[in-house]
């Protein structure tokens, strides 16, 4: 019988390698309450690093009225072309004499309120309709599954460029658009999850203990399957920040005035050769970013899943 | 006494790729309140499904139930919309399952998950839920229970997480307890106390206890009747004591030469029954056992056997001839399972 081990340092010193007393190695995957997550998010370094650039990212979006002096997206043609470290211009200016520094960090705000809303609707709409394929089961559940794969078959960007040539570009065509076509995965991956839950026995045995259909939903099978989808949704905002640069590359992303990365490497690529600072400092923030969500991502999917330890 | 549960003539069946499966194949009988009423029978002989069918959760399709009745304190289970079956499930009939170590939620401690049930059934809050989880707990034997109330099921033992399974059961105090195999995912030391714990609570809370199981040794112990199933019929059914000195059918007898016993002196072999438990898909004319009984005749493989009393009020047996098998001791049948061995 296990000797309880209310104290939680002492019940770490345990956990090291070998399962705590009383347990028994068993196929399941041992539960994870929150406390543990934390930990184990917190013994990955990669992780950790993730979010501390993460946070910066964020705090230096939201307080950047007071980070800077400038006016975001301010033409100023006195001031164009300087390079690095030129007085009053940190990160220099581009060719018309937007002051960078200024530029990226509001431009953080941009990215990041693109990455976020865009993986705020594709996870809802993954969510919603993973579940209803998982849950009706049958010809609904195939028709819906059948109808993702053929979204997903579809060249992305195209359909992105398509349907912005259609609604007009900006910020808000750029959330909306990315969002729309990315909740296909999260809805399989979702859907999956929840067919492997619903034939556990403790879902039987919720049942069978007179729980309503709802609470079994809520309290049994989706926190048993909600972990995926946070993982994939986290790696999604990262891949959306990344398709606002390719579709301001293009075109069709956001527009001047307003400063958004990618837009500011479309903008930079033409004075490559000359000034290259004016691709690199706009690049090299959105690759943190990226970077940054992919490590928070992988430090996630590692600590909510303990197998993979 | 009014029986409490009454089972008429059930059939349950599961349409599968290979052909209909008889699960369950028209069997009956009553539960009384406070009896311990044990189940026997080897993998697949129904006994899980006709308790599934009874809490009603057999997924239709592909299961189906195909005829029969079951009568709960005088209310057709069957014919009830699905909500007021939901009311009885867990407050008057509840269930242990058989693996503890599946049948906790990872993600809710055990207290939540215990409370869950007097949320449901009795509409406490919060704190009343986990007062009572505290109390079951404590019921069930789980030593320092207001702080292992806030464990997770990861952080408690197999044995620990079947009782937590029991306090759950038990929580509303059903008036039936239905224990599927509750101690076959155990080891034996684990075993006993466990059914010692439901032993107790049973007369705790005066509730009767329908026990699954394919443990004889446990039946033995615990029940005050038995029913034994094969292929998803029954061939017998008494007390246990009826069932146990004076079986009446090849296949009962047969399983309890096949236990090694501690009373009898001497090097007597254990007698194995021969052959395989059939196909539910393409079940054996007449009377199922027959391809592996040791007395069949020909009658045997074209009769069905009704299942009759062959002796004092309720001793039960699906037999041609029950009657003849009283004079059948241990030796004599392993004298017929040798010849039959050496014919093979």
């Amino acid at each position: 019988m296990a000797i309880s081990v209310p104290d939680r340092s002492l019940a770490e010193e345990h956990v090291g390698g070998a399962p705590p007393v009383g347990e028994t190695d068993h196929s399941v995957a041992p539960p994870t309450p929150r406390g543990d997550i934390w930990r184990r998010f917190k013994r990955n370094r990669l992780a950790m690093v993730g979010l501390v650039l993460i946070v910066v990212i964020v705090l230096a979006a939201i307080f950047a009225d007071f980070l800077t002096t400038g006016q975001p997206g301010k033409v100023n043609p006195a001031d164009a072309n300087q390079r690095l470290f030129s007085p009053g211009h940190p990160l220099g200016t581009d060719r018309v004499g937007r002051d960078l520094y200024t530029d990226v960090l509001y431009g953080a705000r941009v990215s990041l309120r693109i990455g976020i809303f865009a993986g705020l609707i594709a996870a809802s709409i993954g969510i919603v309709v993973g579940a209803i394929s998982a849950f009706y089961g049958r010809w609904i559940d195939t028709s819906i599954m059948r109808f993702t794969d053929i979204l997903l078959s579809l060249p992305y960007i195209l359909i992105a460029l398509a349907i912005i040539t259609v609604v007009g570009p900006g910020e808000r065509t750029v959330i909306l658009v990315l969002g729309l076509l990315g909740w296909m995965a999260i809805a399989r991956v979702l859907r999956a999850s929840i067919l492997q839950v619903k034939e556990t026995e403790y879902v039987d045995a919720a049942r069978a203990l007179g729980a309503s259909n709802r609470r079994i939903i809520f309290r049994h099978i989706l926190p048993n399957t909600i972990q995926p989808v946070i993982v994939y949704t986290t790696l999604f905002i990262g891949a959306a920040v990344l398709s606002e640069a390719a579709l301001s590359f293009l075109g069709v992303g956001v527009q001047r005035p307003t400063p958004a990365w990618g837009l500011m490497v479309a903008e930079g690529r033409r004075s490559l050769a000359n000034y290259p600072h004016m691709l690199f400092v706009p690049a090299i923030a959105l690759s943190i970013l990226v970077v940054a969500a992919v490590f928070v991502g992988d430090g996630l999917r590692d600590a909510l899943d303990p197998k993979l330890k | 006494m009014e029986p409490l549960l009454i089972v008429e003539d059930l059939h349950t069946g599961f349409h599968t790729d290979g052909g209909y499966v008889q699960a369950v194949d028209g069997i009956s009988y009553e539960i009384y309140p406070g009896e311990t009423f044990a189940i026997v029978g080897e993998s697949g002989s129904g006994k899980s499904v006709s308790a599934l069918t009874i809490m009603g959760l057999i997924n239709v399709p592909p299961g189906e139930i195909k005829a029969g009745r079951i009568e709960w304190k005088g209310r057709d289970l069957l014919t009830l919309p699905e909500d007021e079956r939901r009311a009885i499930r867990g407050k008057e009939i509840a269930m242990i399952f058989q693996d503890p170590m599946t049948s906790l939620n990872p993600v809710h401690t055990i207290g939540r998950q215990i409370g869950e049930m007097s949320r449901t059934h009795e509409g406490a809050n919060k704190r009343q839920a986990r007062q009572k989880a505290v109390e079951l707990l404590d019921l069930v034997g789980i030593p320092q229970p207001d702080i292992r109330v806030d464990n997770y099921p990861h952080e408690f033992s197999g044995g620990m997480r079947q009782r937590a399974m029991i306090a759950m059961a038990i929580a509303c105090k059903p008036s039936l307890l239905i224990a599927d195999e509750p101690t076959t995912a155990l080891d034996v030391t684990v075993q006993a106390q466990v059914l010692e714990v439901i032993h107790d609570i049973r007369d705790e809370i005066d509730s009767a206890v329908m026990l699954i199981t394919h443990d004889l040794g446990v039946v033995a112990g615990m029940a005050d009747r038995v029913m034994v199933m094969y292929a998803g019929r029954q061939a017998e059914l008494g007390t246990a004591d009826e069932v146990f000195y004076e079986p009446r059918h090849p296949y009962t007898l047969g399983l309890l030469a096949s236990l090694p016993r501690v009373d009898e002196t001497g090097v007597e072999r254990l007698v194995p029954i021969i052959g395989h438990p059939p196909s539910l898909i393409n079940k054996p004319s007449g009377c199922v056992f027959h391809p592996r009984c040791p007395f069949a005749q020909e009658i045997c493989s074209s009769e069905v056997p009704e299942l009759r009393v062959v002796e004092g009020d309720a001793h039960m047996s699906a037999c041609h001839y029950a009657e003849t098998l009283r004079d059948v001791s241990r030796s004599d049948l392993a004298a017929t399972v040798e010849e039959l061995e050496e014919l093979a």
